[in-house]
Parts: structure tokens; sequence; C-alpha cells
């Protein structure tokens, strides 16, 4: 088992975990962060962490990736304690690819940008368990082991930031 | 533009297309698994077993040792509970001649005291006088000897009729 392995003190081992994990996790930060250089320095961290500490890691029914998602998750914190957060909206929207066509790529931009700004009106805990939930595709228990919430609290907050989103976007789009 | 919570999701599925620079990926990877501070290997399975037995080991003895204390404490407190009566002997029986052991030792003692302390018959009689206890006795005594001096008298006249 890979894990065991990279328990065990294997780095090739290790390098697996890195290789599968890195992108999600690298994601979630960008996401909480917005800015490509600090996101890249917390992932890094995060890894760092993990591979430091990983014989202590004990699995407790989840995947190993809820671990990491919470060693990421302070360091996020760790971070905006230490210097207040810049959301930059476009440096996400820069990651993605966007439509081949001029007015495609202004049309999916524009669409982008109007979700991520409503996302950013959500409180910490709506934007964190709507990631979780819909861009990594985790399940309520993961979500809840990630943020340290029981499953129904998961789901009551999960339905509650569907809902806040959508009167979002809806207010914001009668102002433009 | 109307949103439903569909169309929502399928928006934020999109942002998994979000991927880290190649660049960062391949050093990062390099410098993590080239830190010094590499974890620590994990003992091996017969270490981890020696480890296990030797707790185990002190934890059993502790243990040992405390019900030791206990059990010696407990066990003095109720010892005469504990312990099954001896086969074959009657406590009544003994108990009786315990008494009757102490009774005529008192009474040998009593004599011992009575003729040490008084020599003579009439120390004697004089002192039986004093004592309510042996009232019987006294009378005995004083009818069997009345005076020394009568005694006397009475056993000279025998001698001298005959």
């Amino acid at each position: 088992m890979i894990i065991e392995r990279a328990k065990g003190g294997e780095a090739e081992a290790f390098g697996l975990l890195y290789d599968h994990y890195l992108p999600p996790i690298y994601r979630f930060v960008l996401f909480r962060v917005s800015h490509r250089e600090e996101a890249e320095d917390i992932t890094h961290q995060t890894f760092l962490k993990a591979w430091e500490g990983i014989h202590q890691y004990e699995p407790q029914g989840y995947p190993f990736g809820s671990w990491l998602y919470r060693i990421a998750r302070n360091a996020v914190v760790d971070a905006h304690r230490k210097s207040n957060p810049q959301v930059s909206i476009e440096t996400v929207v820069a990651h993605l690819s966007l439509g081949e066509t001029q007015s495609e790529h202004l049309d999916t931009k524009f669409e982008w940008e109007a979700l991520l700004a409503a996302m950013r009106e959500l409180k910490e805990i709506e934007q964190e368990i709507l990631f979780l939930r819909f861009v990594e595709d985790l399940s309520h228990g993961e979500a809840a082991e990630i943020v340290g919430k029981t499953e129904g609290a998961v789901k009551l907050t999960q339905h509650r930031a569907l809902k806040n989103l959508k009167a979002i976007l809806k207010k914001n789009e009668t102002k433009q | 533009m109307r949103r439903s919570n569909k169309n929502i999701i399928e928006k934020l599925q999109g942002l998994r297309r979000i991927q880290p620079d190649n660049g960062f990926v391949r050093d990062s990877r390099r410098l993590i698994l080239a830190s010094r501070n590499a974890p620590m290997p994990q003992p091996g399975i017969f270490v981890r077993a020696a480890q296990s037995l030797s707790f185990a080991f002190e934890t059993a003895l502790v243990a040992a040792l405390f019900l030791v204390v206990i059990l010696g404490g407990v066990f003095g407190l109720s010892k005469s509970l504990l312990l099954p009566p001896l086969q074959g002997i009657d406590e009544k029986a003994l108990l009786t001649e315990a008494d009757a052991i102490n009774y005529d030792i008192n009474l040998k003692l009593d004599e011992i005291a009575y003729f040490g302390n008084h020599k003579t018959s009439t120390d004697r009689v004089v002192a039986l006088g004093s004592r309510g206890a042996y009232a019987g006795r006294e009378e005995l005594t004083l009818t069997e000897s009345a005076t020394d001096k009568e005694i006397d008298k009475l056993l000279n006249q025998v001698i001298n009729e005959y």
C-alpha cells in the first residue's frame, strides 16, 4: 500500500501521493486565496508538512486526501492571519480555458467572473462546502471531516449556500 | 438569466480545469522529496512487537504489585473470615477447659498469697474474718480451731488422760 510505504519513509511512494493529490489541493488553495504565488507557496507548505508528519497519519475511515485538505485549510488560515488576503477573481479565471473565439472567450469570462464574485459574497464555510462538494465531488462525510462539522451541518450549509448564491447572482444581474 | 441549482453546480464543476503550473509542480516535488526532514522510518514489526511486550510487561508488573498491596490489606482485615475453621475441634469444650484452667490458676494464686502473708493460724483466722468472700470457709475454720491455745489445752488434756 502506497500510504504505508510513504509512512515508512519511502520518498518514491510519497511522490506518487503528491502527483495524485497536488491538483485538487492546489485548486482548493487557489480558490481560497485567489493569488497564484501565494497558492503555490501554501500548497508547497502543505505537502512539506504532510511529508514531515506522515508517520503520524492514521486513517480514520476517510481518504488520505481529507488529511491533506485539513493541512491545507489550516495553512490558508495561518497565511490569512499573517497578511490580509487580496482576492483576485481574475487570477482564478485566468487558470480556466475559455472559449476559442473572442466572443465565446468574453462570454465565458464574464460568466465565471459573475459566479466567482457571487461566491465571494458567501460565508467562508459556505464557499468551502460548495467547492468540496461540487468542484471536488467529495461526499458529505468527507467534506464534514475536512471542515470539522457533522454531516448534517454540511448538508444544511450546502442547501443554504446554494440558495444564497442564487439570490446573490440574481441581485447582481439586476444591478447590471 | 434564471439559474437553477443544476446550472450552478455544472458551472462549479468547470473549476476542475484549474491546474497548477508545470514548473511549480516539478520544483516543489523535487524540493519536498529531497528535504532533510524526511519522516523517521517506522520501526520493524519485531521492534514494535518488543516495544509492545515491554510496555505490557511493565503494566502487568505494576498491576500485580498494586493487587498484592490491596489484597494484603484486605486479607489481613478479614483473615478470620477467609481461613476455614479447623476440623475436629470443639470450640465450646476448649473455652470451658480454658475457663477451668484459669479458675484453678486463680485459686492457686490466692492460696499462695494467703499462705505467704499469714504464717500463723491466728493470722489466717483474722484474715479470713476480714474477707467476706470466703464466709463459709471462715466459719469452718473458726469452729475447727477457735484459738491455738484452746486446741493445745485440749490436746494436753487428752494426752494426760491416757
